[in-house]
This record gives structure tokens, C-alpha cells and sequence, in this order.
């Protein structure tokens, strides 16, 4: 399939929680930027890992943080909650298989400072197979010419999406 | 929350390391960029490249008005939530003739009902007289249905909107505040001077809005487009302006708070003081915080998220998503 869309590690995330988020951001469609939940994002990280160098550009992919560690890099993803944790760790794994597929090994970590709890996170084989297939999926259901309707889930409470979907 | 910062005094801004700086006759002042949605500058003021820069990078717009008031123009940093599949449609429904009457009629219903609401909230207060206006307005509503084209329409929305001005006197009722009739570039008297001034913040107020937005304010289908004016926030203004601006005209001359001492007769017209045009945006920004019910989103949504609102359900309907019904005031 042609490659209309650069899916990226934001896309990836969003594709997990809410495919409607997904399709909106691929359209450039971004979220309410006064969401009081995107400042406090922001600020998170900010505050934190204030030594490490932050939010690195990488192959369409932004890196929240990273850092050298035993010789490997280690990259770092920052979350504000667990909520949301399986989302985002499939988001960091695609952050280590965009590194893997230009032959730089790498570690992964989520963070979540507020909580004080950290998550290691390496890429298997297996890993690997299952995000090729994600992307393959992902890209088929961009292509769809409109987005899925809003439909209530979790999520929707404290999306930065919220006053546009149910607008 | 961010909001806007009103200048009157006349100065310098500046960037000064990473916030805005205003100098004024020895007086500084520091305006914190996180803080600051829009800045409104009424006075005479200097400004360099530097500072129009950061502006940008902070994405804050401003706006300017000249000594009498009157809506100058604005600085519009580039766009910041770009979206080329959003400006596509949105050309799309601008090309489409049948596109873009669906969208210009959905405007000026929306000014229509709005304005019908105004009135009927008075009417409930005891001025029998407006049914008058109220069946006129309906009357002439009831023929943009078959309407083919643009100006059309606006020449309805202009008669409309002058058979509800015209009710105007009724509802005032103060010999201080006489409307007679609409008259702009110059206004003549106090009322038409409000409603100027009144008209000219809810543009740029809807432009802000329309900043934090995926929509290029360029293309407006009511207010024809020559895409170097901004066009698309005189459409959506057309809603809000009979319940935020009228409705806080009259409830400014039923509490007293303007004098005749508030005006100034000028070979260009009739001009608003600085007191009273800070008066006048006080009682506006209240308006605008001011929280009410909408339906789907629920409570605690202020009257300015609800402008937002109202783009977001442009934006669906350019998506294809939901058809535009315009916002109605319930009370
Ligand atoms: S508000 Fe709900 S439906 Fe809309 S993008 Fe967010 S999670 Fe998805």
C-alpha cells in the first residue's frame, strides 16, 4: 500500500486508545491547545529529567528524553498517569523499532514521575512482527476518507479532543 | 487560563528576554507570555521585528484599533494548528455554490434566531410593541429558503437586521440613548458608537478564537472572500453579536453605567472615551467568563468556549461529520 501517512509514535498511541483520535491526528488535526491535561504534559515534562536532553527528533518519531547508559541508549518516554500505560508502552516499542530499522540498538523506559514508577521496555522479535502488522493496519484505516463517529469511552474525560468531538 | 491584555496608554512593547515588556512615560509593566491569549492595543504604540517574532513563537495575536476605536486590523502569527486537509474542505465549501449557501444560510439563521431571542426576552418583560418587529423578522427569514445566491441573502440579512435595530428604541427607552437608525464609518450617536465598537471587539474576538482552530479565517461564505481580509470571523460574529454584544449594550444603559460625559462629538462622529470603552470591556470579559449548560459537552462551558464551540462544529460540518446547526440562546 502507498504511504500517504507518516505514522508516527503520537499516532501510534492515539491508535490504541481511540481510532478516532488516530485519524484526526494523521490529518493534522490536533487537539484543543488550551486542554488544561496538554499544559500539564508539557510542565511534567519539564520539570522533571532535567538533565537529560529532551524531546529529540528522530525519523518522524519525537524522543520525550534521552540518555546514555552502559553504552546503550536509552530512551525515555514520559506519561502523566498509568492510565494509559499499554498504549504507551506499544508507543515506546515503535520508538525502538524506528531506532532498530536504522541499526541503533536501544533500550526503552516509561516514566511516570508522579507515580514514581518506571517500566522497562525492550523490543523481542515477536515485538517486532506484531508492529509491522499495526502499521500495515494503521495505514489501511487512515486511508478511510472520514473519521469513525465519537463514541463515548474513558478516554473522552480528559481528552484534549473532548469539546471538538462532541461539539 | 490566558487572557487578554488591553493597552490604552501609549508606549513601547518590547521583548524583553522571554516576556513582553510595555514602557510607558517611566511607568513598566511585564505582560507574562503564559498568560496572555491576545493583546488589544488602543494607544499609540511602538513595536520591532523582535517583538512581532516573539509573538509568534508564543502564539499570541494582536489587534489594533486607531484613537477612535475603530477596528485597524490585526498581526495574525502564522498558524500554528495547520491542517491541509482542513483548509481543502474548507475550500471546497467555499467553491461549491450549494456548499456554500448551506453554510451562509446557516449563519444567518443563527443572527436571526439570536436576534428573535433578544427581543422575545424583552417581550417577556413587558414590551407588547415588539411583536411587531418579531413577525416582520419572520417574515422576511421565511423567504431565504428558496434563495440561489450570495448577495441575496446578505440583503435579507440586512433587512433583518435592521427591522430588529429599529426595535431598538423601544427597548432602550432613554433620551440619552436614542438609536433612530444604524449608522457606522462614522457612527453618529452614543448608541451606534456602542454598537461599533461593540461589533468590532466580537470580530476579533471570534478571530482569536478561529486562531486556536484548524480554520483559515480567510474563507468566510456569508462575508465574501477576496482572501486578503479576514472573513470567516464576520460569519460567526453575526451569531454572537445580538446576545453578547446588544444584550450587554442594554443592560449597560439599564444600570446607568454610561453618561453622556462617556461621549465625544468629533467631525469623525460620535467617539467613546478610554473610561468607558475600559468600562465597556470589563463588562464584556465578564460576559465572556460567564458559564451556561450546553447540551453534550454539559455545564461550565463560558460563553468564549462556546465561540470555540461553534468553530469546532464548523469544522465537523466541513468534515462532513455533522451538519452545522448554529448556536440558539434559550432563555
Ligand atoms: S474525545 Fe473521545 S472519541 Fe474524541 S478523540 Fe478523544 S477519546 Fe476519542
Amino acid at each position: 500500500m502507498e504511504n500517504f501517512f507518516d505514522v508516527k509514535g503520537s499516532i501510534v498511541q492515539a491508535y490504541i486508545v481511540c481510532k478516532r483520535q488516530a485519524w484526526l491526528l494523521s490529518r493534522n488535526i490536533g487537539p484543543s491547545p488550551d486542554n488544561p491535561f496538554l499544559e500539564i504534559g508539557k510542565l511534567i515534562s519539564q520539570e522533571y529529567y532535567k538533565h537529560d536532553k529532551k524531546e529529540v527528533y528522530f525519523d518522524g518519531v519525537v524522543l520525550d528524553l534521552i540518555r546514555h547508559e552502559n553504552e546503550v541508549l536509552l530512551v525515555g518516554e514520559i506519561k502523566k498517569s498509568s492510565r494509559s500505560k499499554n498504549a504507551a508502552m506499544t508507543q515506546l516499542k515503535f520508538y525502538l523499532y524506528k531506532l532498530f530499522k536504522n541499526n541503533i540498538n536501544a533500550r526503552g523506559k516509561l516514566l511516570i514521575p508522579e507515580e514514581k514508577k518506571t517500566f522497562d521496555v525492550v523490543l523481542s522479535f515477536d515485538d517486532i512482527r506484531d508492529i509491522e502488522s499495526l502499521i500495515e493496519e494503521i495505514l489501511e484505516f487512515l486511508s478511510r476518507s472520514s473519521p469513525p463517529e465519537p463514541q463515548k469511552i474513558k478516554a473522552c474525560s480528559k481528552c484534549s479532543y473532548k469539546e471538538f468531538c462532541w461539539a | 487560563m490566558k487572557k487578554p491584555v488591553y493597552i490604552f496608554s501609549d508606549g513601547v512593547l518590547k521583548r524583553k528576554n522571554n516576556t513582553l515588556f510595555f514602557e510607558s512615560e517611566g511607568v513598566q509593566k511585564f505582560i507574562p507570555v503564559e498568560n496572555t491569549s491576545e493583546i488589544y492595543i488602543f494607544g499609540e504604540v511602538d513595536l520591532n521585528k523582535r517583538f512581532l517574532e516573539f509573538l509568534t513563537q508564543s502564539e499570541i495575536i494582536l489587534h489594533f484599533f486607531n484613537r477612535y476605536g475603530y477596528y485597524v486590523g490585526s498581526f495574525y502569527p502564522r498558524e500554528y494548528l495547520n491542517s491541509g486537509y482542513m483548509i481543502l474542505k474548507q475550500a471546497e465549501h467555499y467553491l461549491d455554490l450549494q456548499k456554500r449557501l448551506t453554510l451562509a444560510k446557516a449563519f444567518v439563521k443563527g443572527a436571526y434566531k439570536n436576534m428573535k431571542q433578544v427581543l422575545k426576552y424583552y417581550q417577556s418583560r413587558g414590551i407588547d410593541s415588539l411583536d411587531r418587529y418579531i413577525q416582520q423578522m419572520d417574515n422576511q427569514f421565511e423567504s431565504i429558503s428558496g434563495i440561489d445566491s450570495i448577495a441575496t441573502l446578505m440583503a435579507i440579512e440586512g433587512n433583518i437586521r435592521q427591522t430588529y435595530y429599529s426595535s431598538f428604541d423601544l427597548i432602550i427607552d432613554d433620551d440619552n440613548f436614542k438609536f433612530e437608525k444604524r449608522t457606522k464609518r462614522p457612527p453618529r450617536n452614543a448608541i451606534n458608537t456602542l454598537i461599533s465598537f461593540g461589533n468590532s471587539m466580537m470580530y476579533t474576538i471570534v478571530l482569536s478564537e478561529i486562531y486556536r482552530t484548524h480554520l483559515d479565517p480567510r474563507i468566510g461564505y456569508l462575508h465574501s472572500t477576496n482572501f486578503r481580509r479576514f472573513t470567516l470571523n464576520l460569519d460567526v460574529a453575526e451569531i454572537f453579536k445580538p446576545i453578547i454584544i446588544d444584550r450587554l449594550i442594554f443592560s449597560i444603559i439599564s444600570k446607568n453605567m454610561l453618561k453622556p460625559e462617556h461621549f465625544e462629538e468629533d467631525f469623525e462622529g460620535m467617539l467613546l472615551k478610554d473610561e468607558a470603552k475600559k468600562m465597556f470591556i470589563n463588562e464584556l470579559e465578564q460576559r465572556l467568563s460567564t458559564t451556561i449548560t450546553v447540551k453534550n459537552i454539559g455545564n461550565h462551558v463560558s460563553y468564549r468556549q462556546l465561540i470555540r464551540i461553534e468553530l469546532y462544529k464548523i469544522e465537523k460540518h466541513l468534515m462532513g461529520e455533522k451538519e452545522y446547526d448554529p448556536y440558539v440562546t434559550q432563555w
